[in-house]
């Protein structure tokens, strides 16, 4: 087995907001073994293409056989925190990326008018996509349906992202994401209303790939190891998690999971809208960290994260920005000025994660749950965030190290000691910041 | 100039080929339905998959590694199976093929290149196909699936028996059963109809009609009635004594019917060794016949003076005739065979359209305290069905069951046999008190 194949379409899409336009690149494969991959790989072609530009890339292992390969990785020069940032997408934004054909997707420029990406059998187009503008999100992926039918997955901002607003966020879907840094900002910069992935090329792994016995093995073996399962023993872990636990007591449905993954960490649940008689609504929880903030402050938080989700606006800013115990009607009416960039929050408000340094955290998208601190949160994340799997799952699947998940990209253990060193080396780069140049070496930005 | 031409008109089913004058039924002759003389008693079983909704959590895995044998890539788009879910409240639905009895998809195919095997599995000749798509509209389920990137027809073929969705999913929530080890339910059906049949026919006699042990009396409802008009005047001990038979009715439904009835248990037999049915012209099926026949009963004794119908009865014929006293009176049961050989044409055609005693006991159990449920939302495979083909008396809409509806079940028809609770593999037929509305699988959404 080879870093290379099956590993990498070896496509990179490209495209022009400005121009409208849109072409596709060869993989620079030097780079790549170089880089590894995700967020690393991310990085160089940031530093290749305009600083404003925006980069969505998956790691060698998205995709695969092993377990969680779920991650997309949004890499862009944060407006809010003037430092590059790497965002992580899961559900299955990453492998439909991946299984369009292409393994990045470059987006330069900026559009006059809202417009979309769409990757999709080795190929990337850019079209228009009108009357999109301040549409919640579930209205904007019903045009997206008829505008572009049979995308298997999507990236959309809300719109908070339409108003300017600095606690937008993106959304995988309508479900929400762990972005809290400002890609949403960027995207609305950059007019561009959604991303969105039909992936039916796939990656040419059999079904008597070697690998593939390895990664079940591995994946049961998780599975089994793993006795709290679901949003709430997650949510459970965090800080003062416990009462944000209590709070979705009777309300819970079946769990979920990314790609691939063996242990679920969101749940959906159910809940009736005030005012709607005896209609069930329901969402996928997902964002741990952004419930913790804002189930502390209102008994209605399950209303309130939809109308976030809606909006496309940051639960945990929205949890920061309410007063406790305020009535619905207010918490509604501060929600909905957030979104619209009326409303303000003194940055030194949000606490950040516990044992974790707070540069570091924002690095990876201010959002990730942290269910481990200090270096064993830095290197599992980063290392995860490199080879295209769930950064959450790399933190709770202990039995799994470094080497086990390296095994799935080479059988030869010389190769997986250099990948090992690298990996290492692209770890402390990203740590610092750096875009890496032509050569590899890391230049301050 | 050209000749105004008529359209073509396509015949999706060529029973002729145009150039070789050969009939599809020569070239292509379907394969005999091989039946063993044990299938009678006890019908193969062959393996399918099992879908638990409950425990599935939308990972995808089961997607994954079917395209790895399907098309020999990691394409989860073009897999033989899918995983739907809906993203509001979570609710997961596998789509895959159910290896029916019966195929709708074999029936459809106009090129007979889908195939039964002896093992069970329905498989696709790739020869004979010609991708034309038929068979996906055909089937409840639309599990032959069109691959968006090639056009082709995929369907699951079990992989050949050791089917790899099952082995890999982390969950458990496939299964790769025969159903139900040990049907309890059918077990001690079975036993109560013998010993029932033993007691009331051989070993005591005129014991249905009228028993009397001590103070203890029982009588046939319909023969009470009969026995009132045709004296004219109401007798209070055997008004009665008719009354248990009605309680039990109350309490359970028409469990007599299903369960303790000879009559039953004969045409029970008789079906097992007639599986095929010739079926009965639209004009005589009427379930309201029998209610004809017993104020037809009541009629005619009220005027003859005697209970005319208990003459003909077969149940009462099979108690009081085959008696070991009663060899004298065995010309009586010329009846049986004459109402047996109904069954011919559907089972339990006496019961649906005939019986008085069963009219009398569907009229009691208007105040019955149990019926049978079964939730759509539970079962949510439309080309099982498998309930609606074990109802001897027919009362099970598949249609309805095809459409997503849980099917409402008219439990006056109802002999309460349970064959459909006992069949169910997905637990989705149960037995309710008539107060309880929700259905299986409505009370957690």
């Amino acid at each position: 087995m080879s870093l290379y194949q099956p590993f990498f379409n070896g496509n990179i899409g490209v495209v022009d907001l400005t121009s409208l336009s849109a072409y596709t690149v060869d993989l620079p494969w030097d780079a790549c073994r170089e880089h590894i991959g995700g967020a690393a790989m991310n990085a160089r072609l940031l530093a290749e293409y305009e600083s404003d530009s925006l980069v969505f890339g998956t790691g060698p292992l998205t995709g695969s056989f092993a377990p969680a390969s779920a991650l997309l990785v949004g890499t862009f020069r944060s407006p809010r925190y003037d430092h590059l940032c790497h965002v992580p997408f899961m559900l299955r934004s990453g492998p439909e990326l991946k299984f369009s054909g292409l393994d990045y997707l470059v987006i330069r420029g900026a559009a006059k008018e809202p417009c979309a990406v769409s990757a999709a059998r080795s190929r990337v187009r850019v079209f228009p996509l009108e009357d999109s503008r301040e549409k919640p999100v579930p209205e904007l992926l019903q045009l997206l349906r008829r505008s572009a039918p049979g995308f298997r997955a999507s990236i959309v901002t809300g719109p908070a992202a339409d108003n300017d607003s600095p606690f937008a966020s993106v959304s995988i879907g309508s479900h929400g994401s762990f972005d809290k840094v400002g890609l949403a900002a960027r995207m609305a910069a950059k007019n561009l209303k959604a991303v969105l992935f039909n992936g039916i090329e796939g990656l040419p792994f059999r079904e008597d790939h070697p690998a593939l016995s390895k990664a079940t093995e591995k994946i049961l073996q998780a599975s089994g190891s793993f006795t709290n399962k679901g949003f709430v023993s997650f949510v459970r872990k965090l800080e003062n998690g416990g009462e944000a636990a209590k709070v979705l007591r009777g309300r819970l449905g079946r769990n979920r999971a990314c790609y691939h993954c063996p242990c679920p960490c969101m749940t959906y649940a159910g809940f009736k809208k005030p005012g709607a008689g005896a209609e069930n609504d329901g969402l996928l929880l997902m964002d741990h960290v952004g419930w913790a903030a804002l189930s502390s402050k209102s008994d209605d938080a399950l209303f309130l994260l939809q109308r976030c989700l809606e909006l496309g606006l940051d639960p945990r800013a929205a949890g920061y920005g309410l007063r406790e115990d305020g009535p619905l009607r207010e918490a509604m009416h501060t929600i909905e000025k957030l979104a619209a960039a009326g409303a303000s929050i003194d940055e030194e408000d949000y606490p950040s994660a516990p044992g974790i340094d707070a540069r570091t955290y924002l690095l990876f998208g201010g959002g990730i749950t942290p269910l481990a601190s200090g270096s064993a949160w830095t290197d599992r994340v980063a290392a995860a965030m490199i080879l295209g799997l769930c950064p959450i799952f790399t933190q709770i699947a202990g039995r799994l190290d470094r080497s086990d998940l390296l095994r799935f990209l080479s059988s030869d253990a010389e190769e997986i000691k250099a990948l090992g060193e690298r990996l290492d080396e692209q770890i402390g780069m990203l740590l610092e910041g750096k875009i890496p140049d032509e050569e590899g070496r890391g230049t301050g930005v | 100039m050209e000749a105004s031409r008529k359209p073509e008109t396509r015949d999706p089913r060529p029973e002729t080929l145009p150039q070789s004058g050969l009939r599809l039924e020569e070239l292509r002759p379907r394969a005999p339905e091989k039946k063993k003389f044990s299938d009678f008693f006890m019908p193969r079983r062959n393996k399918y998959i099992l879908f638990d909704p409950a425990k599935c959590t939308g990972c995808g895995t089961c997607e994954m590694i079917c395209s790895t044998r399907n098309v020999t890539r990691v394409a989860p788009a073009r897999a033989s199976v899918k995983v739907l879910t809906d993203e509001k409240l979570g609710r997961n639905f596998a789509v895959l093929c159910q290896h029916c009895r019966r195929p709708l998809c074999l029936e459809a195919c106009p090129t007979r290149a889908i195939e039964k095997g002896d093992d069970g599995i329905v498989r696709i000749n790739d020869l004979f196909c010609t991708d034309c798509g038929l068979c996906t509209m055909a089937c409840p389920e639309a599990a032959p699936l069109k691959d968006p990137g090639t056009g082709e027809i995929h369907k699951c073929d079990l992989c050949e028996g050791d089917p790899l969705c099952v082995k890999h999913c982390p969950e458990n929530a496939l299964t790769y059963t025969r159903g139900k080890a040990l049907r309890w339910i059918k077990a001690a059906r079975w036993g109560v109809q013998a010993l029932s049949f033993l007691f009331l026919v051989i070993l005591v006699v005129g014991t249905f009609c009228y028993f009397r042990a001590g103070t203890v009396e029982l009588s046939c409802p319909t023969g009470t009635l009969q026995n009132i008009a045709s004296s004219g005047t109401l007798i209070l001990v055997g008004a009665s004594s008719a009354l248990a038979l009605l309680i039990l009715t109350v309490l359970f439904g028409r469990v007599f019917c299903g369960w303790v009835c000879p009559f039953g248990f004969v045409l029970d037999l008789v079906d097992k060794i007639t599986p095929k049915k010739l079926g009965w012209p639209n004009f005589l099926k009427s379930r309201m016949a029998k209610y004809g026949i017993l104020g037809g009963a009541v009629g005619s004794s009220a005027m003859l003076g005697y209970q005319a119908f208990c003459t003909v009865c077969p149940i009462g014929t099979l108690c009081r005739s085959y008696g070991v006293q009663s060899v004298m009176q065995s010309a009586e049961l010329a009846i049986v065979p004459v109402l047996a050989a109904t069954e011919l044409a559907e089972r339990r055609s006496w019961c649906r359209y005939l019986c008085p005693v069963g009219a009398t006991l569907g009229i009691a159990s208007l105040l019955r305290l149990l019926k049978i449920v079964i939730g759509a939302r539970k079962c949510k495979k439309f080309s099982c069905i498998q309930c609606a083909e074990v109802c001897p008396v027919g009362i099970i809409d598949a249609d309805q069951l095809r459409e997503g509806v849980s099917p409402k079940i008219p439990m006056t028809e109802c002999i309460m046999c349970l064959r459909c609770v006992d069949r169910c593999p997905y637990s989705a037929a149960k037995v309710r008190f008539r107060w309880q509305k929700s259905t299986p699988g409505e009370a957690n959404q």
